[in-house]
């Protein structure tokens, strides 16, 4: 499990890639990877799920403190590329509802 | 061979609450020259050579630690750190005692095998009186965190009581309903409520607070209460949950949301409606067809996220029959692993949930299975499992009606 982040387009595009499994061990680094990015205005964070294996309900909390966050700055959150289980784990949340899911 | 000094100058002042025994255990000769060590350290030695003997000791004594001698002839070194482990699961952990094994070989492969069982620390023979003392007064730190620790403990029991007694007194008794449930530490974040409503409907609010312990229970107790009295006074079930949602908004920190699925149970009409906001699928089934009738997904972002609307709750209604039963459980239940790491599954559970519906003890049947699977596994999330057959209800409320004679 690991959280990797890169700072892409001159700093207007934050993705950040998730590999193994997405819980509760993976909440600081998830942290660590947004929060001292300044100047993030009006930049979107996409988080890349297709390494990911699995997903639980504090994964669910991650995504929701990214969104508050980017939306506090004019920016959104962007899920990419979730795998079957990971989806099935959106869907029941409804979270198409909240965050783009491509 | 050291000699033994004869005395010492500091005594050790043992803290009052701490239970005032070393049990040592070695031959006879061993055993005295220990206890001449232990002079002067503040406690009382009781000595024993055999393990029976020991633990006969250890049971009607309060003591603090056990000195474990690995040359003691018959009983395995090993063997008996097991032997006082097993024992000790029994205590609290303010009463457990520190293990302390004596070896006078450093190339004694027993020595891991005593740590493994679970003994707290090793001594190499022979040692002096000052390494005996430092030793004791490394193991009183540890003595005093469990202490701590199982305070702790003894008091979020309490707490959990308190919950727990809060919930049953605002729920009302559903004949035929059986739950499961099990915590993954002290507090449960999972919690089924039940309530009347006046327009005769009964109302259950069946519900996953994120994460488990007591950060995930804090919301039981607000939740449980507004429930139970919006649903007295009569208020519609939209406007409980959107109720609900606005308290959840404002109590839980961004990233904590509460799953949850609400019915609202008519047995006049015989209807059970559904409203599922990120609970994993609420099974109907027919237990004389034999097969899961109806599935309802969750429709609605979990509460305590977002705004919500009352005129965005839909519920979903359908006709129940006697051999209707409705089967909810939380993601916890599913998500369960086995002790080589395979999880139990959505597949294996109407897997299992179809091959017993004809069963008549049903319930019991899908919970012996997944207790089985579990195994020793630790448990990661809170479970729960709920049955309400309609069965039961559905007579009690026909007996009840009042006959009317043309």
């Amino acid at each position: 499990m690991a959280v990797v982040q890169q700072i892409l387009d001159d700093g207007k595009k934050v993705e950040i890639n998730i590999s193994g499994r997405f819980d509760y061990e993976l909440s600081q680094a998830f942290r660590d990877a947004y929060l001292h990015l300044t100047d993030i205005n009006g930049v979107n964070f996409h988080i890349n799920l297709s390494e990911a294996s699995y997903m639980d309900s504090s994964a669910l909390g991650m995504l929701l403190l990214l969104r508050e966050h980017a939306k506090s700055n004019g920016g959104r959150v962007i899920i990419e590329q979730p795998g079957e289980q990971i989806d099935k784990i959106l869907k029941v949340a409804n979270f198409e509802q909240l965050f783009t899911i491509n | 061979m050291e000699t033994v000094t004869s005395e010492l100058n500091n005594t050790v002042v043992v803290d009052a609450a701490m239970a005032e025994y070393i049990l040592v255990i070695d031959s006879p000769v061993g055993g005295v020259k220990i206890k001449h060590q232990l002079k002067g350290s503040g406690y009382k030695v009781l000595m024993a050579a055999t393990a029976a003997k020991a633990i006969q000791l250890y049971k009607n004594y309060p003591v603090s630690m056990i000195f474990i001698s690995m040359t003691l002839p018959d009983t395995g070194a090993v063997d008996l750190v097991r032997k006082i482990k097993h024992k000790q699961s029994e205590y609290k952990d303010s009463q457990i005692a520190a293990i302390v094994v004596l070896t006078d070989n450093q190339k004694d492969k027993d020595l891991q095998a005593c740590m493994a069982a679970g003994a707290n620390d090793f001594i190499i023979k022979p040692f002096t009186d000052n390494v005996l003392l430092a030793r004791i007064k490394a193991l009183e730190q540890f003595l005093e965190i469990n202490k701590v620790y199982g305070a702790e403990v003894e008091e979020q029991k309490t707490a959990r009581n308190i919950f727990d007694a809060a919930i049953e007194a605002r729920n009302i008794e559903i004949k035929g309903m059986r739950i499961h449930s099990q915590a993954a530490s002290i507090f449960c974040g999972d919690m089924a409520l039940t309530s009347k409503h006046p327009d005769g409907d009964i109302y259950v609010l069946f519900a996953d607070l994120t994460g488990h312990g007591l950060s995930a229970a804090i919301g039981v107790l607000p939740v449980s209460d507004m429930f139970s009295n919006l649903t007295q006074k009569g208020k519609s079930a939209e406007d409980i949950l959107q109720q609900v949602n606005q308290q959840l908004l404002c109590l839980l920190p961004t990233g904590m949301f509460m799953a949850c699925c609400m019915l609202k149970i008519n047995l006049t009409e015989k209807t059970v409606s559904v409203w599922n906001a990120g609970m994993p699928d609420i099974y109907i089934v027919d237990r004389y067809i034999k097969t899961i009738t109806k599935r309802f997904t969750s429709t609605a972002i979990p509460l305590g996220i977002t705004k919500l609307q009352a005129k965005d709750i839909n519920f979903e209604s359908v006709n129940i029959k006697a051999s209707n039963n409705i089967i909810m459980l939380s993601d916890g239940f599913t998500d369960s692993m086995n002790e080589t790491g395979g999880m139990f599954g959505i597949r294996r559970f109407e897997s299992i949930l179809e091959k017993n519906l004809a069963d008549d003890n049903l319930f019991k049947r899908i919970v012996d299975t997944f207790i089985l699977f579990k195994g020793n596994s630790k448990p990661r999330d809170d479970v729960t499992l709920i049955s309400i057959p309609f069965k039961e209800i559905l007579n009690a409320n026909e007996n009840s009606q009042p006959t009317i004679l043309d």
